[in-house]
């Protein structure tokens, strides 16, 4: 027999679909009493995975288990995990009771967990409606009526959101958080992070079949700590206020804007420029985008090079020291070539551009950046690099970042 | 198990498609058997030598049966292809013990729909053969045992259906394979065989020996009757020559051997779905 935890475990799974590789050696362990998000871009393998795990396809290699046991061991599995795979595995003409009722029978429950099933999920007005006629929406919760007919200890969810109204959305979450806090498993696979962010306890994101990061939401969002954009008179003054205060971790990005980095209360800056009569002109928390930092995990998937999160990424002309900026640049920015090397004579580091060494020493009089553009390097049309509110087209990802986060 | 099955019945009546198949199916046995079909001239021929009282109603009813076997088996062909085309299927592997236990299940409860299309088209069939031959009855004996025999054969196409549907995995496939193979596929094959000159192995071909085991009955119990008033064992050359113009062989008695061809059939069939059903990725 199980035993009972609700613990999901996958080892070295991969699934081999002819030439491709689905999934390829994935490992994760999902505790019970959490919701576990399964992220990954269309295509990664999620799907795949969670088939795997319900015994629905056969694994080329590695095992998964729930309750320390292969799905095709459990008996009457209905009882132990309730799954919902697709909104569409429905006969269109049979009504929705008849549908619960069909599987009712198969579980072993009375025809009363049918119409608990649809009061579950708010479907009770619809009960007597052939499947045809539902929208989306009304698939997904009667497929979820029809995961929970067995009450559960498990409950895997390929994507439930898909379809869902707003209020459908907010009562899922708030259904899957109370799920969880009675002790129970939940996995729920999603493409968009944003979706599972606020529900989720934590995650596992994979990407070309393969996982990229396992671990705590508070985790991911702590390889990336916020920073403060400063818009200062003198910057010159407020930096060294600000290393008085032992904040040394500066930045300056390329039109002129003080970074202080490091998750750094903006009122404690905003106190530090105060007592050194520094005007401050305007002041941004700059927070790590959850979904940045899953796009950026994923966006080597389609061909593009992967990139490591953790270091910063060569400083490119407009891109701030490895700070948010995707992958993927405005039009009409033109991404230096691959093996970007600074052209001659450009200083390293150029004054007021990149990561100050410890000792920061800002330029005299500290002059908006003398930062002076490679050689094919567009100039931005204003060409005024001095005037915060007209960046180069550059420097806007990093702006058009702020924004979001706003 | 019991619960499977339980819920397999209930996927069954919960959808039209038993009645939409059954319908015709009593229909077609109603008017075959009234109208008689390919083996009319041989009814005719036997009534020819064996006077007035020939009891040809059992072959009529025997033509018609025979085509209303293939509704039993594409219901027996839709009752897995169709979950695989709805999708409904992961749902049903998800409440069940293990894919074994659901294909089990299904041919327990095809297997009953199967005697229950058997036993509606055994009553209009005879209804149709009595409103055409009234006068040709066979003993009751006799008459009870050819409506045995078709309940059960209908019961065999209708598990051939599943293992079929269960190997094919295509809803599509199964409604358009099992009629053009049973009405046309079949008699090229068979014409195929008799240009190697090997004309014999059409009782013991998928339909052959399905469709011979109840045709070969009704005509022994034909002549039987008709060696009876003759006054010989063998057939007469003109009804041999009918029978085979027909597409029939002569050895009708060897009917049985035929319905165990068609058990083997239904065996490898069901075996083959059962091992692709063990091994299919439902993606």
């Amino acid at each position: 027999m199980h035993d009972g935890t609700g613990r999901i475990v996958v080892q070295g799974l991969t699934k081999q679909f002819g030439p491709v590789t689905a999934v390829q050696n994935l490992d994760f362990t999902v505790e019970p009493g959490s919701v576990t998000g399964f992220l990954g871009p269309n295509g990664s393998g999620k799907t795949t995975t969670l088939r795997m795990l319900l015994g629905l396809v056969t694994p080329t290699a590695g095992i998964a288990t729930i309750n320390g046991l292969r799905f095709d061991d459990i008996t009457n599995p209905a009882r132990v995990v309730g799954a919902v795979l697709e909104a569409q595995s429905f006969h269109p003409t049979r009504n929705a009771r008849n549908h619960l009722r069909c599987y009712a029978a198969a579980i072993g429950l009375p025809d009363s967990a049918a119409d608990r099933a649809l009061d579950q999920v708010g479907l009770g007005v619809a009960a007597r409606r052939g499947v045809r006629g539902f929208s989306l929406g009304m698939r997904q919760r009667l497929a979820l009526a029809t995961a929970l007919l067995g009450d559960p200890q498990v409950l895997v969810l390929d994507e439930p959101a898909n379809g869902l109204d707003p209020e459908g959305i907010a009562w899922l979450r708030g259904f899957m958080r109370s799920f969880a806090a009675a002790g129970r498993t939940v996995l729920v696979s999603s493409h968009q992070l944003r979706e599972v962010e606020q529900t989720v306890d934590k995650l596992i994101i994979v990407s070309r079949g393969q996982t990229v990061y396992h671990g705590g939401l508070d985790d991911l969002r702590a390889t990336r700590p916020s920073r403060v954009l400063v818009r200062a008179d003198d910057a010159a003054k407020l930096v060294e206020a600000l290393r008085a205060a032992d904040l040394t971790n500066l930045e300056t990005t390329p039109d002129g804007t003080l970074a202080v980095m490091g998750g750094v209360d903006p009122r404690r800056v905003a106190d530090i420029a105060r007592d050194a009569g520094v005007a401050v002109y305007g002041m941004q928390e700059d927070k790590a985008d959850l979904e940045e930092i899953f796009f950026h995990l994923t966006s080597g998937q389609y061909g593009g090079a992967q990139q490591n999160l953790y270091t910063q990424q060569p400083p490119g002309p407009g891109q701030p020291g490895g700070f948010g900026s995707p992958p993927v640049p405005p039009a009409g920015y033109q991404q230096p070539p691959a093996g970007y090397q600074p052209p001659p004579g450009y200083q390293q580091p150029p004054p007021g551009y990149q990561q100050p060494p410890a000792g920061y020493q800002p330029p005299p009089g500290y002059q908006p950046p003398g930062y002076q553009p490679p050689p094919g390097y567009q100039p931005p049309p204003t060409g005024d690099q001095a005037r915060p509110d007209q960046q180069p087209p550059g420097g806007d990802s990093s702006e058009g970042n702020q924004g979001g986060n706003a | 198990m019991g619960r499977l099955i339980t819920s397999e019945f209930r996927k069954i009546l919960t959808v039209n498609l038993w009645w939409a198949l059954l319908i015709p199916a009593a229909l077609f046995t109603f008017f075959l058997a009234w109208f008689g079909g390919a083996v009319g001239s041989v009814a005719g021929s036997a009534a020819e030598f064996g006077g007035g009282s020939v009891p040809v109603a059992g072959l009529m009813y025997a033509a018609g049966f025979n085509l209303a076997t293939v509704f039993g088996a594409i219901f027996g062909g839709l009752s897995m292809s169709g979950e695989l085309r709805h999708k409904t299927i992961t749902t049903t592997f998800l409440t069940a013990d293990s894919r074994a236990a659901v294909l089990g299940a299904k041919l327990v409860s095809c297997a009953a729909v199967g005697a229950f299309y058997g036993v509606v088209c055994a009553i209009t069939g005879s209804l149709g053969a009595f409103v055409g031959y009234g006068d040709g009855f066979p003993a009751v004996g006799d008459w009870l045992l050819l409506c045995l025999v078709s309940i059960a054969l209908m019961v065999l196409w209708t598990l051939l259906g599943v293992g079929f549907g269960a190997l094919l995995g295509n809803q599509v496939g199964v409604v358009l394979i099992i009629p053009i193979y049973t009405l046309l596929g079949e008699s090229i094959l068979v014409s195929l065989f008799s240009e190697l000159g090997s004309s014999a192995v059409s009782p013991y071909l998928p339909n052959g020996s399905g469709s011979f085991a109840l045709l070969g009955l009704a005509m022994s119990q034909l002549f039987s009757v008709v060696s009876a008033h003759a006054g010989t064992v063998d057939l007469p050359p003109e009804v041999r020559a009918d029978l085979e113009s027909a597409g029939l062989s002569g050895q009708f008695n060897d009917w049985w051997l035929s319905g165990l061809a068609f058990l083997g059939w239904t065996a490898l069939f069901v075996l083959l779905g059962w091992l692709l059903n063990q091994k299919r990725d439902v993606t």
